[in-house]
């Protein structure tokens, strides 16, 4: 078939061991600056950093873009995982579930099960962008703002289902998001909407400064109510509790599955990006879930499913691409402007007039993300023990990197205050039993869902029927119904209620039991975040004591 | 628990009305009909009212308080003081970066954390304090040229 | 000791001395002087309404970048994003600094019409000391290549056969292909929708896929397409037909009537403080003028679709009036429409 020749020839161009050695370097280098957040976003990783890749021939400057461009991605489930801070915006939905898990002493294992799935999910992304692309390209010209619209709706009555044990909290935290994401000029009329006539909010509020002071400045002081003497995190010892075991693996192939197909079919919509994709998917996959109850209590499949959406939504948002020369994400608009740098004209003819550029660039893609596996695998262990990082040095640090991300991203001062009031209401919404995380979803969605509406009823001149008359968008819609209808119905179904005392208290004794077991086998240590060390004293004298091992309190 | 419901009820309610009197000039429907600016808005500030009332009255008639997530950490009285005090200081301190630079202002806020809350006043902290936003500032100002503010203590 | 703390340690002490170094001597080339151009302003910075990789950001730093390269310029003018409210924040930021010399902006078009469109403008164009113009985008209508209809008053026509069913996509009301859009729907008497979409994609998809018919925009915007034969020209809003299109007609000679719309629609200047001092407004003046008489300069001005400009002075000042002129009574109904 010729794509695959095509492909295939890609990758034989691409593994040259001077292009292996560059992709090496970009991985790492978006690693590192992955977790500054502000910076974490890829799209803007790639705008810093390509100044460095321009100086290098065209293909091995956009195969180490390739691997700046996955570090990036993987630092910010790394931080989501490890943290609970987010430092890009499709890994959010990791903090949810992937933090729980570090919180049970299988850090090592989600970020694994990160890794991983990322991988499949990319290679069924390559895979599909190669077979799939002309027709995938003439579907994404038909995706207009109808089934846009279908599409958001249905990812906002997914977030409904994650609303956690109070329906009307998770019900008011998702208004408020919604309000909030109205706040700035409107786009349609022009209209100033809750500014308070003040120009800082007339482009919105920034997102990155919302999650900043909602989930990384508000988990800090979450953190600091707790008694001296608990630990924060269980780092395991021993390379067999730092990566995913066959259970999990097994558990999640349908997540993965899932994640990469909706991933691949949200990036090839232009305007879908990777943080509708994770969104999406990992509500979807809550509610299609045998598991469902264990999401947002540590999940595994909660980490693989919107992995993989992220992961192949970038095949996904190569196809209007290369198909068109219509970016389907920001992270692609960023390769569109590398791609014109270097002089490739990406348009509607690309596949034809400029194959050997092609075929690279995707088999590039690829790589990068080959190379993230190889590289970062190993180094989970060395990730892991950031957590022994006293926490007394490590939360003013983020501290003082959310001042520092907030800031950054306008240059203004508003930004700052605005930074504390989102503090101030995340702190808020964890005491008040508020969960945070539908805010954040409804006011990514919100505007998306708004816009795509409104547009479909000035073409429609304010019919609601032009939802149903067009095929994609019916079908949309038809699917949303379907699976609404299924959450709700498997809630009532007997077999399927949340799980009694009985099972929870089971299971928690199964949990114990290992703990237990693996305690006695010298397989766990607990990390006391507070205690002074006591080797300090040791130190003073000159004695030399062995690393961390303190009594639990 | 259900007393804070009942205020967060309101609290909420509170808002939603806010929303809706500071959106009450934007207009609901604009040309042949089309849902305008206002559409929406209004539509969530009276859901938010609605959602505040519910919350308020389902904590004065429940009878069993609603079951939060897992709070398997206890949280003590000197925690929340901790959490409360880094939060003030952190409010008070941010916004000076513009007024005595980002490096100052960034120093202040971990000595400040270190050696007033944390109660650690030996070399380490101090190192840190130093260390972290000479860091920072370094990686995001000139690595990344993104300016931060200098303050009248350093040239521009 | 545990291992981490000495690290912690030796890592602090080692990064300190580097940041100190490092802060050193940044503080020392931070007010560097301007070599050996006498009298010329230090330490300017260059404002801009757009974040890194924005339109003007680009735009300024490919005028730093050239008049380095040409050896006009031999510092280092940073570039300042002030983002906020698409052009307002930097003019109050402008505003704020009456009479300095050593700030100066690059503004478009769309400046004016943000201080019209703002229910409280803390700052307008007019406050300000526009130094000079450099460059104006020509505007061209491009449509489906399979639209029924070949010039933009062939469109018209159609559009009067159907009233308020033709759409033409864009931005934001308040951009400038509405607002002639909206000058021109006045004395045609035809009326059309307008339909927004935030970014440039999904405006062509929505044009290549049926749901709109005329989008107004740059020559870069759709040139991809115009030459895969998606897309095709029907207008062009220039004196003179366009290099490589010479089959598409200007919108003057359809007598399509503009009414007070001026010819440059969106264009880019340079502006500065108030009350800036003539010696230094004149010295910008030379020193763009240099830019603008490179090589560089003209290949760069190519690519990007602008036209080369060079406006000073009171023609300057004419100019942003018959602009805003223009655009106010248009901008005020739609701020007055509920």
């Amino acid at each position: 078939m010729n794509a695959l020749e095509n492909l295939l020839e890609g990758l034989a161009q691409a593994m040259t061991p001077q292009n292996l050695l560059w992709v090496l370097i970009g991985v790492t280098l978006g690693t590192i600056v992955g977790i500054l957040p502000g910076l974490g976003n890829p799209a803007a990783v790639l705008a810093v950093l390509l100044p460095l890749t321009l100086k290098l021939p065209p293909t091995t400057g956009l195969i180490m873009m390739a691997g700046l461009y996955h570090g990036a991605k993987f630092a910010g489930s790394t931080t989501a995982i490890l943290l609970n801070i987010p430092t890009e915006t499709s890994s959010v939905v990791l903090c949810y579930d992937g933090h729980k898990l570090a919180r049970q002493g299988r850090a090592g294992p989600a970020m694994g099960m990160s890794a991983i799935s990322g991988f499949i999910a990319s290679t069924i992304g390559v895979i599909a962008l190669t077979f799939l692309a002309p027709i995938v390209a003439q579907f994404a010209v038909a995706f207009g703002p109808p089934e846009f619209a279908a599409l958001m709706v249905f990812g906002l009555l997914l977030v409904i289902t994650v609303t956690g044990k109070s329906p009307v909290k998770g019900f008011i935290s998702m208004a408020v998001g919604l309000l909030l994401s109205t706040v700035g000029v409107d786009l349609f009329s022009g209209t100033e909407r809750f500014t308070f006539g003040n120009i800082n909010l007339f482009d919105g509020v920034e997102f990155l400064v919302l999650t900043l002071g909602m989930f990384a400045v508000s988990e800090v002081l979450i953190n600091l109510e707790h008694v001296r003497g608990k630990s924060l995190l269980e780092i395991p010892k021993g390379i067999r509790n730092l990566l995913p075991n066959k259970q999990d693996l097994k558990e999640c192939r349908g997540a993965i599955a899932q994640g990469s197909i909706t991933g691949f079919i949200v990036g090839a919509v232009p305007g879908g990006g990777s943080t509708i994709a994770s969104f999406v998917s990992y509500t979807l996959q809550k509610n299609m879930s045998r598991n469902r109850h264990k999401f947002g209590k540590g999940a595994m499949e909660g980490v693989a499913a919107p992995e993989a959406a992220n992961n192949s939504e970038v095949g996904g948002a190569m196809v209007p691409l290369l198909s068109l020369g219509l970016p389907g994400s920001a992270s692609t608009a960023v390769m569109l402007a590398a791609l014109l740098l270097f002089g490739v004209q990406p348009g509607p003819r690309l596949f034809e007039t400029n194959p050997e550029i092609v075929w690279p660039v995707i088999a590039s893609l690829y790589l990068g993300n080959f190379a993230l596996i190889i590289l970062n695998l190993p180094l989970i262990p060395l990730w892991v023990r950031l957590l022994k990082i006293p926490y007394w040095v490590l939360y003013p640090s983020i501290l003082v990197l959310a001042v520092v991300g907030a800031y950054s991203v306008r240059g203004s001062i508003f930004d700052i205050y605005m930074l504390i009031f989102f503090s101030l209401l995340g702190y808020a919404f964890r005491k008040l039993g508020i969960p945070p995380t539908p805010l954040l979803m409804a006011f990514v969605l919100g505007p998306e869902a708004e816009n795509a509406i409104r547009q479909s009823l000035i073409l429609s001149d304010n019919s609601l029927m032009i939802f149903v008359q067009r095929p994609i968008s019916a079908i949309v819609l038809g699917l949303a119904v379907l699976v609404i209808v299924w959450a709700i119905y498997s809630r009532r179904r007997p077999g399927a209620l949340p799980p009694t005392k009985a099972d929870i208290q089971q299971d928690d004794d199964m949990d114990e039991l290992t703990e237990a077991q693996q305690r006695e086998a010298g397989e766990i240590i607990k990390v006391d975040v507070f205690a002074p060390e006591p080797s300090d004293e040791a130190r003073e004298d000159g004695r030399v004591t062995p690393s961390t091992h303190s009594p639990e309190r | 628990m259900r007393r804070l419901d009942l205020a967060t009820g309101l609290v909420t309610a509170a808002v939603g009305a806010f929303a809706l009197y500071d959106a009450s000039d934007l207009a609901m429907f604009g040309e042949g009909h089309v849902p305008s600016a206002g559409f929406f808005p209004k539509i969530l500030a009276g859901l938010l009212i609605f959602l505040g009332l519910l919350l308020a009255a389902m904590s004065l008639w429940a009878s069993a308080p609603i079951d939060d997530d897992d709070d398997d950490v206890e949280t003590s009285r000197s925690g929340k003081i901790k959490a409360a005090t880094v939060l003030v200081v952190y409010a008070v301190i941010a916004p000076l970066v513009e007024l005595i630079g980002y490096i100052p202002a960034m120093i202040l806020l971990v000595l400040v954390v270190l050696y007033g809350i944390e109660r650690r006043r030996d070399f380490r902290s101090a190192i840190v304090a130093v260390v972290m936003p000479l860091a920072t500032y370094y990686v995001f100002a000139h690595l990344f040229a993104i300016p931060l503010p200098n303050g009248p203590l350093l040239p521009a | 000791m545990s291992l981490t703390t000495s690290l912690i340690k030796r890592m602090a002490v080692g990064a300190a001395a580097t940041a100190l170094v490092v802060t050193g001597a940044t503080a020392c080339s931070g007010s560097s002087s301007t070599g050996g151009d006498a009298g010329a302003p230090k330490n300017v910075q260059f404002i801009v309404d757009t974040g890194p990789g924005g339109g003007s950001d680009l735009f300024a730093r490919e005028l730093i970048k050239i008049a380095r390269d040409n050896k006009i310029l031999t510092d280092n003018w940073p570039v300042l994003a002030k983002p906020e409210g698409g052009g307002l924040g930097a003019m109050a930021f402008l505003k704020g600094k009456p009479g300095q010399n050593n700030f100066i902006s690059a503004f478009t078009s769309k400046w004016i019409i943000a201080a019209q469109a703002a229910s409280s403008a803390p700052a307008q164009l007019t406050d300000l000391t526009p130094i000079v113009m450099l460059a104006d985008e020509v505007q061209v209508v491009a449509a489906p290549a399979n639209a029924p209809f070949n010039t933009m008053a062939e469109f018209i026509e159609q559009a009067k056969a159907h009233p308020g069913e033709m759409v033409q996509t864009g931005g934001s009301p308040n951009s400038v292909d509405n607002l002639v859009a909206l000058e021109i729907e006045k004395t045609s008497g035809v009326k059309w929708k307008y339909l927004s979409f935030e970014d440039g994609a999904p405006r062509i998809t929505a044009m290549l896929r049926g749901d709109a018919q005329i989008d107004i925009g740059a020559l870069p915007d759709f040139a991809d397409q115009i030459e895969a034969g998606k897309l095709k020209l029907i207008g062009v809003f220039s004196d003179k037909r366009l290099d490589g299109y010479e089959n598409v007609p200007t919108i003057a000679e359809q007598n399509i009537n503009l009414g007070e719309f001026p010819s440059h629609l969106q264009f880019r200047g340079i502006a500065g403080p108030p009350k800036m001092a003539p010696e230094s407004v004149q010295f910008y003046v030379d020193f763009f003028k240099k830019v603008t008489e490179t090589d560089a300069w003209k290949e760069y001005l190519k690519t990007e679709g602008l036209r080369p400009q060079l406006v000073t002075g009171d023609d300057l000042a004419t100019q942003i009036r018959e602009f805003s002129d223009a655009t106010k009574p248009l901008v005020a109904e739609m701020v007055a429409k509920p």
